[in-house]
């Protein structure tokens, strides 16, 4: 196995050419916990793709697993074509950004971004100029000779994504990189780490717990849990229909209502409370039977407020809690059966009076239908 | 930093290697410490104890381990009471100047030894402390301080003063609330501090050369005159009797430690 | 409500406070003061007043040919004891930083366990193997690879390995405790960046743990300058450092010699001891390698 780094190889890439990753039954475990369990998964070339998952679902393993930097149990990691499962992550020449940054401490922002360079043998003008193209692009010109620890959090991240994305990797791989990072700079760099990747092309693995950062940048969304893919969608869908009970869960707020098949003159539907009766989306139709019971969720910026009782389904409630969150105001609601029921609505319209009843509508096929899981009503 | 399988393993040669060299010479004393001969003849001719009966019977040696041990004791208890008015002095009452006061009490950690040793000889021989007990406790306490000080005043820093402050709201007396909330958090400390006194104490040779003598003959003191002048393995008797009780003290100490990390996390 | 807590105290009556303080500090005071400070002072005037007032006595040291000696051989003997710890310590510390956390215990219980015995016995240990008929030689000559026994007691040399021998530990755990302190993710970043193994060593790790290694190095050469009972068991009459100078110069009653003597190795040491403190310094932790 050739030892060089692929420097050749990674520097003729152009851009918009990143790499296919195929992550092939991979399994891994530490100890007796088994973390990963015969994953699988591709990522197409220049494509964002965010897992999302609960702490200790295995993102960061899966990552350092394709990263080189952890060898899996079983299972292969192919790369633009070329099996790099046992590859050494020197020799895999993909960019990789550290939750805390990595940077090294002991060298200026300058010697940092200018490393993987170094390490190539490239010329020092060739260096400099790379270098610099790299602090402009992540916004941070002129503070090339400042050392890590006279940086903002925000600045030490972007130095770590220009050091990552300097030697023009085709696969750029990120561990939660703006875990530590508050709302707005988040929001702020989420923007630029996307319009950068669209602008070079690389295909990018981004790892996070959290949901909006996952909908707001990738092309694509891996929700993992224990180990496995729970599912892999673009963003609306997997928001819109999840197809089981926890990535519903854990994409967003969801109210849920359970439900019985029942049979009517036109065929199969769902009978939920207060006489309400849904459609069955017709990919379940196959698999439910009269009496089956199932869950429907209603996200909370679907639902609409009435003071009369229009429309169906709908439901009555009464209103406990307001909360104004600026652009939408968030009711807490009892149904009649004592169930909560959270609504979002746009700040732009009134509010409901607490206290007052209510009636609750919204789009019979904005439900989301899910086979409960096991042990669960 | 890991390295790849053979860079380990070449590692963990040298490592056992190195560590091999700490220990082993140590462990030489033990089988002369048996031997029937006054040499080392390997194989040995038999076993004996005989070495063991020359230090146990000898009047000089136990007068001189007995008097180690009630020094180690004294020095133990002074350092650990001056050092703990010291430490809290230093955390809660002196405020300007504290930065010194620790310099100056310190400062026999950093002077060497021997120069210590000629400054207290001098001193001595006007006062008339050479060569007596007393005057042994205070030169040991001068060099266990830093060590008291030190250990004591950082548990200090670290106990949470804000039960302490309840208890005195609801009615508890300063007495009281000391013994109740802030004796518990240094309780470790102390402990640590007379350990360490005791040791600093139990192994000083240096000091012991220039003020003690004839009747103020500390073991390491016997100890060192008896390499300078003796063959006789009488000091691997000794020397084996201290590597049994340090071996044991670390063994017992490592299994409670283990027993300490493979407990909660397996449940 | 918080009324009567001691830090209330100390805020309301500073005065009374330190007077309070002080006299909570007054019987370490008197002890540090009176048989250390002051008989510390009576030596460097010692240095300057016997037998005659003047710098006669530094005079002599330096212009003798025998101090020069000393001086070289104490100097040397602490510098090849350093090296020795460096060049033994790296290994085993790095060794234990690989090792999972029980096993990196044992080695660590391991290492330091020299510390708690005697010292005494630690050296008595090296002259039975070093003696002429100590365990080396009774091997050599049963192997039959020598007729005369060798010197390998009472020299310079036998000096060097109990100081690396008695000092070893120290330095592992300085060493130890640095390289733990170096962030996993920083090699592991390195690597990804396509730096081979050697390349991360020398321009990452080396510079990360570089005070930890100049602060081992430090305290293992102020504490081998000082060593007196060391030299003085295992070294030769013609081993003759700074220590066991000053002791035979007091024997002869050469007190002026013996504390001016005393003065210059407190002096070096006080010097090396700053440059420890800076080295620890927060502020200047990133010593060497921030520039190219
Ligand atoms: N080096 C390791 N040794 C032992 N167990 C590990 C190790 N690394 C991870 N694990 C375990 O593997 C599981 C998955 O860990 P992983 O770090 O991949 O989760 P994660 O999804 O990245 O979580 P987080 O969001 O908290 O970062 C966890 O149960 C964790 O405890
Ligand atoms: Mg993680």
């Amino acid at each position: 196995m050739s030892k060089s780094i692929p420097s050749t190889e990674s520097r003729s890439l152009q851009p918009s050419t990143g790499a296919r990753i195929e992550i092939r039954g991979v399994r891994h475990s530490f100890g007796d916990v088994l973390v990963l369990d015969e994953f699988d998964l591709t990522v197409e070339p220049g494509e964002f793709l965010t897992l999302l998952g609960p702490s200790g679902s295995g993102k960061t393993t899966l990552l350092r697993i394709v990263g080189g930097l952890t060898i899996p149990d079983e299972g292969s990691v192919i790369v633009g074509g070329v099996d790099m499962t046992l590859l050494p992550a020197r020799e895999r020449g993909m960019g990789f950004v550290f939750q805390n940054y990595a940077l090294f401490p002991h060298m200026t922002v300058q010697d940092n971004v200018a490393f993987p360079l170094q390490i190539r043998g490239i010329s020092s003008d060739q260096i400099d100029r790379d270098v610099e193209r790299a602090l402009d692009l992540v916004n941070l010109q002129g503070l090339g000779a400042r050392l890590p620890r006279e940086l903002s959090g925000g600045q030490q991240q972007r130095v770590s994504l220009a050091r990552a994305l300097v030697f023009n990797p085709a696969v750029v791989l990120m561990d939660e990189p703006l875990g530590s990072l508050d709302k707005r700079l988040r929001q702020y760099l989420q923007n630029s780490i996307r319009l950068l990747q669209k602008e070079i092309g690389f295909t990018a693995v981004y790892v996070t717990h959290d949901q909006e950062e996952a909908f707001a940048m990738s092309d694509r969304i891996v929700v993992m849990h224990g180990g496995t893919v729970r599912q892999l969608g673009v963003p609306e869908t997997v928001y819109r229909s999840p197809t089981e009970h926890f990535v519903a869960d854990f994409v967003g707020d969801i109210n849920e209502i359970e439900g019985v098949l029942r049979e009517s003159g036109h065929g199969l539907v769902i009978e939920i409370a207060e006489g309400n009766t849904l459609m069955v989306p017709p990919y379940l139709s196959r698999s439910l039977r009269e009496g089956d019971r199932v869950l429907c969720g209603i996200r909370p910026e679907m639902v609409l407020i009435q003071e009369e009782p229009m429309g169906s389904p709908r439901l009555q409630a009464t209103v406990e809690l307001v909360s104004f969150h600026g652009n939408s105001y968030r009711i807490l609601s009892r149904l009649r059966d004592g169930r909560r029921f959270i609504v979002e609505s746009s700040s732009s319209l009134s509010a409901p009076a607490e206290g007052s009843t209510v009636w609750l509508h919204w789009d019979e096929e904005q439900t989301i239908v899910l086979i409960p899981p096991d042990g669960q009503p | 930093m890991r390295l790849g399988k053979t860079g380990h393993r070449v590692l963990a040669v040298l490592g056992n290697t190195v560590v091999a060299f700490l220990i082993l010479p140590i462990l030489v004393v033990i089988p002369l410490s048996f031997t029937p001969g006054t040499v080392f003849d390997f194989p040995p001719d038999g076993l004996s104890l005989r070495w063991y009966q020359d230090f146990f019977g000898d009047e000089r040696w136990i007068s001189a381990a007995w008097l180690s041990i009630r020094l180690g004791v004294a020095v133990a208890i002074t350092s650990t009471a001056l050092g703990l008015l010291a430490a809290i002095a230093l955390t809660r009452y002196i405020k300007k100047g504290a930065f010194l006061v620790r310099g100056l009490l310190v400062a026999p950690l950093i002077v060497p030894p021997i120069v210590t040793a000629v400054a207290v000889f001098d001193i001595y021989v006007r006062v008339g402390l050479l060569r007596t007990f007393l005057g042994l406790v205070v030169a040991h306490t001068i060099l266990a301080l830093p060590f008291s000080v030190l250990l004591i005043e950082s548990a200090l820093r670290a106990v949470d003063f804000g039960p302490f402050e309840a208890a005195l709201s609801l009615g508890a007396t300063n007495r009281r609330a000391w013994r109740m909330v802030v004796l518990p958090g240094i309780t470790p400390a102390l402990v640590a501090s007379a350990v360490f006194s005791f040791l600093i104490s139990w192994d000083e040779v240096v000091l012991v050369v220039f003020i003690g003598g004839a009747r103020s003959q500390t073991l390491p003191l016997r100890m060192f005159e008896f390499i300078e002048t003796q063959i006789r393995p009488t000091l691997a008797a000794v020397s084996s009797l201290i590597v049994y009780v340090i071996a044991a003290v670390l063994t017992i100490s490592y299994l409670r430690y283990r027993r300490s990390i493979s407990s909660p996390d397996r449940t | 409500m918080k009324k009567r807590g001691w830090q209330r105290r100390t805020r309301r009556r500073p005065h009374r406070d330190s007077l309070v303080g002080l006299a909570l500090l007054l019987p370490c005071l008197v002890v540090v003061l009176l048989f250390f400070a002051y008989p510390l002072i009576g030596v460097f005037v010692r240095s300057v007043s016997d037998p005659a007032p003047g710098i006669s006595n530094y005079v002599e040291i330096f212009s003798s040919r025998a101090f020069r000696n000393i001086l070289r051989l104490t100097v040397e003997v602490s510098l090849l004891t350093t090296v020795g710890c460096l060049v033994l310590g790296f290994p085993v510390a790095w060794y234990i930083t690989t090792l999972e956390k029980r096993r990196a215990q044992l080695f660590l219980v391991l290492s330091t366990a020299p510390l708690w015995v005697a010292i005494l016995a630690r050296l008595y240990a090296w002259t039975v193997i070093l003696g002429r008929r100590g365990l080396i030689n009774d091997s050599l000559a049963v192997m039959g690879l020598v007729q005369e026994p060798l010197d390998l007691l009472f020299n310079t040399r036998a000096i060097l390995i109990g100081m690396i021998h008695v000092m070893l530990p120290f330095m592992i755990l300085v060493l130890y405790s640095s390289m733990k302190g170096v962030d996993e993710s920083l090699v592991e970043s390195a690597d990804s960046l396509g730096a081979r193994p050697r390349q991360t060593f020398v321009r990452i790790y080396l510079p990360l743990i570089s005070p930890g290694l100049i602060a081992g190095s430090l305290l293992v050469l102020i504490m081998s300058m000082g060593f007196f009972i060391l030299p003085a068991v295992l070294g030769g009459g013609g081993d003759i450092t700074i220590p066991i100078y000053v002791q035979t110069q007091i024997r002869l009653f050469k007190w002026g010699i013996a504390s001016a003597m005393s003065m210059i190795l407190l002096i070096v040491t006080l010097a090396l001891f700053a440059l420890l403190t800076k080295v620890f310094d927060p502020k200047s932790v990133v010593v060497g390698g921030s520039r190219r």
